[in-house]
């Protein structure tokens, strides 16, 4: 798939929203500014993503992980980050595992639903097959299902 | 160095991931990203343009307008943001452009 110019860029309206929310109300910021912000963004991760890289290559791993990213704050002087990152962590899970426990009751209470559902209509179903059956033995082969009965009632009783 | 205390701490993500993902495999020898390597370098970037933002808005003493030029300015002088000197360079006028080009060939001649 190829890259378009625009794919590599964070989106301008989302940058702006958090330039606007960084600021004290009134605060006006240029489009130009907005813009240079958005692509100095953009050029942060890429600096971001080299250092990090780099220290995950220097430990013989292929796989960029959370520790190479905190590591390479300190590299590219922004120690400052490092805390509020792993806070922010920490939130991000209580927050998805508020997520995980509410869609894992909802889960449980879909199912159980269903499954009464199935009960009754197990029910129902049971009950319309029995009342054609008693009809039918009734009328053809009367003397000998009761005999059957009979023997099926005795067996029950010892 | 003071502490820095950023509004979006909270866990949440505004930046798309997915975008940021596409950024860091354009760099070369990028192979594999973990998820919380993702989530760090999304959440990195917020922080970092509230940190870009609020240091320029400091250092035009909180100045109601915010411009390119102050945006320059702390580039150019800050030292965490030499990264983005080649990328965020101060405007000058054609003429003084010109100068420096003047400048730079008679130092050549020597």
């Amino acid at each position: 798939m190829a890259e378009r110019p625009e794919d590599l860029n964070l989106p301008n309206s989302i940058v702006a929203r958090i330039i606007k929310d960084s600021l004290p109300e009134g605060v006006n910021v240029s489009k130009e500014a907005r813009t240079a912000i958005a692509k100095a963004a953009s050029v942060f991760v890429l600096y971001c993503t080299s250092c990090s890289n780099n220290l995950a290559m220097r430990a013989n791993r292929k796989i960029i992980s959370g520790q190479d990213v905190l590591g390479a704050m300190a590299d590219m002087e922004f120690e400052r980050f490092i805390e509020p990152l792993q806070a922010s962590l920490e939130g991000m899970l209580f927050l998805y595992n508020d997520k995980i426990l509410h869609n894992f009751a909802f889960l449980v209470y879909k199912k159980v639903q269903k499954e009464r559902k199935e009960a009754v209509a197990k029910r129902k179903q049971e009950k319309s097959d029995k009342k054609p059956e008693d009809i039918e033995e009734a009328s053809d082969e009367g003397g000998e299902n009761e005999k059957e009965n009979e023997d099926e009632d005795g067996d029950e009783s010892s | 160095m003071s502490s820095f205390k950023p509004k979006l701490g909270d866990g949440s993500i505004i930046l798309p991931q997915a975008r940021v993902k596409m950024i860091m495999k354009s760099s070369p020898d990028t192979e594999s990203i973990s998820t919380d390597a993702l989530y760090f370098v999304t959440k990195a970037t917020e922080f970092f343009v509230e940190h870009l933002v609020q240091e320029i808005y400091e250092s035009t003493g909180k100045s109601n307008e915010l411009t390119y030029k102050g945006l320059a300015d702390i580039v150019q002088k800050s030292d965490s943001m030499h990264f983005l000197k080649d990328m965020v360079p101060r405007k000058i006028t054609y003429k003084e452009y010109q100068e420096i080009l003047k400048e730079k060939e008679n130092s050549d001649l020597f």
